[in-house]
């Protein structure tokens, strides 16, 4: 295996579980999430010499997939994802389990959510540092914190309306 | 009730993992790679072929009307120009490093390449028909005195047909598909700019 490959490798393994979550959260379809994941690495295995001497590699990682996930309504117009995906619904069939059905849930309520929304708020659920969110999105710190702070109530009070159904 | 830190709780807990390999990504680069080069390549010797063609009517049949060079010239450039469109276009996509913008302003770089895409459809493509109808007909005039009329006429109404056909029926079909389509990705791109920007909060 090439340096090149290697370096990839690395770079997939620690990255691809966290940017397949964003563009989950963004898609709500697992086949377009992975399809999006598959692009993005694309991009990134594109300009893999660009990187080297990076030091937050992820930051540009994240902030690719934010403009694939962008992009991807230029290529598909999706319809409001208010139903559960048929991938999903196929996960949920093979391990019925209070958790699935919350996760599932969950998915549901961030698809409720605005594009710009679904997409930071699945990096604050992925643990981001905020300044790392900031720099993703081209929000200014400040202003992030009061959308981040919105968008957590947002999705709480649609998660806890959701369950009371 | 369920507060913030518990939906956090049951994100954690999702065991969703990818169904793509690092080596598939490389394997599609590589893949996607070819097919690329393959098209413009087949695009390129196409388009070539019938700039080949031309020249080769161009300098093998000695016309007598000055006409006939121009025509065929004019048709000449035309498909130069599609060749040259064809990988400034495909240059462009290459070459967009965007992706590392801020997602506003790759918003942004979006519009403005829909908006030239538009243009290229609709405007740069009439002028397109325009001069290769008018090459077409300044070729026709030494054919008019060479061939007989009915000949002529036939070739002529040929002509006048596909280019009828093509201008009032297809353009104009192709131009309401991407009037439509690009009008919903604006308003989409739009309303995404809105999203990312600071001003709305």
């Amino acid at each position: 295996m090439s340096d090149r490959e290697q370096a990839f490798q690395e770079i997939f393994k620690a990255n691809s579980k966290k940017i397949y979550h964003l563009c989950l959260g963004y898609t709500g379809d697992s086949d377009a999430a992975n399809d999006l994941l598959q692009e993005t690495f694309l991009k990134v295995w594109q300009n893999l010499d660009k990187f080297r001497n990076q030091s937050m590699i992820s930051t540009w990682i994240y902030r690719i997939a934010v403009n694939t996930c962008l992009t991807y309504l230029k290529k598909e117009k999706r319809a409001a994802k208010d139903e559960l995906t048929p991938n999903i619904i196929e996960t949920k069939e093979e391990e019925v389990s209070e958790k699935q059905e919350q996760i599932a849930t969950l998915y549901k309520c961030i698809a409720k959510l605005e594009e710009s929304e679904r997409l930071i708020i699945t990096m604050v659920m992925d643990e981001l540092p905020y300044p790392e969110i900031a720099e993703i999105s081209g929000i200014s710190e400040g202003n992030l914190r009061v959308k981040i702070h919105r968008i957590k109530h947002k999705l709480t009070e649609l998660y806890n309306q959701h369950e009371r159904l | 009730m369920k507060d913030f830190d518990s939906l956090v709780g049951i994100w954690n807990e999702q065991k969703t993992a990818p169904k793509v390999d690092y080596k598939e990504v490389i394997f599609a680069y590589k893949r996607g790679r070819n097919k690329l080069s393959a098209k413009l390549l087949r695009e390129a010797l196409l388009m070539l072929l019938a700039l080949g063609a031309i020249a080769y009517v161009a300098a093998s049949v000695d016309f007598d009307f000055w006409t006939s060079y121009l025509g065929l010239g004019l048709v000449a450039l035309c498909c130069a120009y599609f060749v040259v469109m064809q990988f400034i276009n495909m240059r462009k996509i290459a070459n967009s490093n965007t992706l590392f913008d801020k997602p506003a302003d790759h918003i942004r770089f979006l519009k403005a390449f829909k908006q030239s895409r538009h243009v290229q459809h609709t405007r740069n493509y009439k002028l397109y028909t325009l001069f290769v109808g008018l090459g077409a007909l300044l070729y026709f005039v030494e054919l008019f005195y060479k061939m007989g009329p009915l000949t002529m006429g036939i070739i002529l109404t040929a002509t006048a047909a596909w280019f009828a056909l093509s201008y009032f029926y297809f353009l104009k079909q192709y131009i309401q598909q991407e009037e439509a389509k690009l009008q919903e990705m604006l308003a989409d791109l739009e309303r995404l700019n809105q999203q990312f920007s600071a001003d709305e909060l």
